[in-house]
């Protein structure tokens, strides 16, 4: 019951660590975005620097952004789910070791504890770490995959080049006899 | 390249932390004490019963535990303690109980239980 509670707690510290750190990020965007000095290719990797995807769209490279931003996504919706996973994992893991080390103090001050219990014991803190590594592990896959997909986003927006006939022609009237047309032209 | 470092530095400062032990600890120095072996039951009217048992290492034992298999109301499981290889219990019913016996070791650490019924 009490590892339940904190295991509760940890989950509910978790989640308002994430929305505190979504919420930052928010602000972040609001508040530099739309100030002055950030145009251009400077502002598409202060863009992408922020978001993946972001820098790639104010260049008008609208496949890539989507494809960085989804993956970015993906790897911090993983990441987030995953480092919660081994929060839980760790907290189990502790929880076992605390009374496998307890047991040494209770056969100190006499009381008699059967060999199968601290044999078992042992045993289970030995599952638990197992689990907490494997938990680590996938933890640090989601994490490689957000670093990679903000490093490969960075080195997208630095080299390439915002499309030039966009900035001319993006939007076109084609007239004809009994109808005129608006054309907005989006390229991929 | 003078913004991306301090991110980088704290992505893999982030990789890096584990918040559990990276090396499993190592047991406690603890011996398991021999579990008592030949342990027989013997008894006339189901009432009285004689029980015996050996042991491998007797110097590593303090105590032996005797119990009762199954539980009876307002009889406790555990019923004797001795330190010798042998016990008469007297259960002042006739009841078809089984025993178990363990060995305590001088660490206080309880070995794994023998069981038997008597005969």
């Amino acid at each position: 019951m009490v590892y339940r509670d904190a295991t509760d707690r940890h989950n509910w510290y978790d989640r308002r660590f994430s929305a505190r750190v979504c919420v930052g990020i928010l602000c972040l965007l609001v508040l530099i975005l739309p100030a002055q000095g950030f145009a251009g290719e400077k502002g598409a990797l202060v863009r992408s620097l922020l978001i993946p995807g972001l820098g790639q769209a104010h260049q008008g490279h609208y496949t890539r952004a989507a494809i960085f931003a989804g993956s970015a996504v993906v790897s911090g919706f993983g990441l987030v789910v995953s480092h919660i996973h081994y929060n839980q994992a760790v907290d189990k893991y502790r929880d076992r070791k605390r009374t496998y080390f307890s047991y040494e103090d209770q056969l100190e001050s006499g009381q008699i504890v059967s060999f199968e219990e601290i044999n078992g014991t042992y045993q289970a803190m030995e599952t638990a770490w197992d689990e907490a590594e494997d938990r680590l592990m996938w933890r640090n896959v989601f994490l490689g995959a957000l670093v990679a997909t903000y490093a490969v986003n960075i080195v997208d927006v630095l080299i390439s080049k915002p499309h030039k006939l966009d900035s001319g022609n993006r939007l076109a009237i084609d007239v004809n006899r009994d109808r005129f047309l608006v054309v907005k032209t989006i390229r991929f | 390249m003078k913004r991306l470092t301090p991110i980088l530095v704290f992505v893999l400062v982030m990789a890096a932390c584990s918040r559990h032990d990276s090396d499993l600890p190592q047991p406690l120095p603890i011996i398991e004490p021999p579990t008592p072996i030949n342990f027989i039951v013997s008894t006339q009217d189901s009432i009285v019963y004689d029980l015996s048992w050996d042991v491998e290492d007797p110097s590593v034992v303090s105590y032996y535990r005797v119990y009762t298999q199954v539980l009876i109301p307002y009889v406790e499981p555990q019923i004797d303690t001795t330190t010798v290889t042998s016990v008469h219990v007297d259960l002042g019913l006739p009841l078809p109980v089984g025993f178990c016996v363990s060995s305590i070791s001088v660490e206080n650490v309880e070995s794994r239980l023998n069981c038997a019924t008597g005969e």
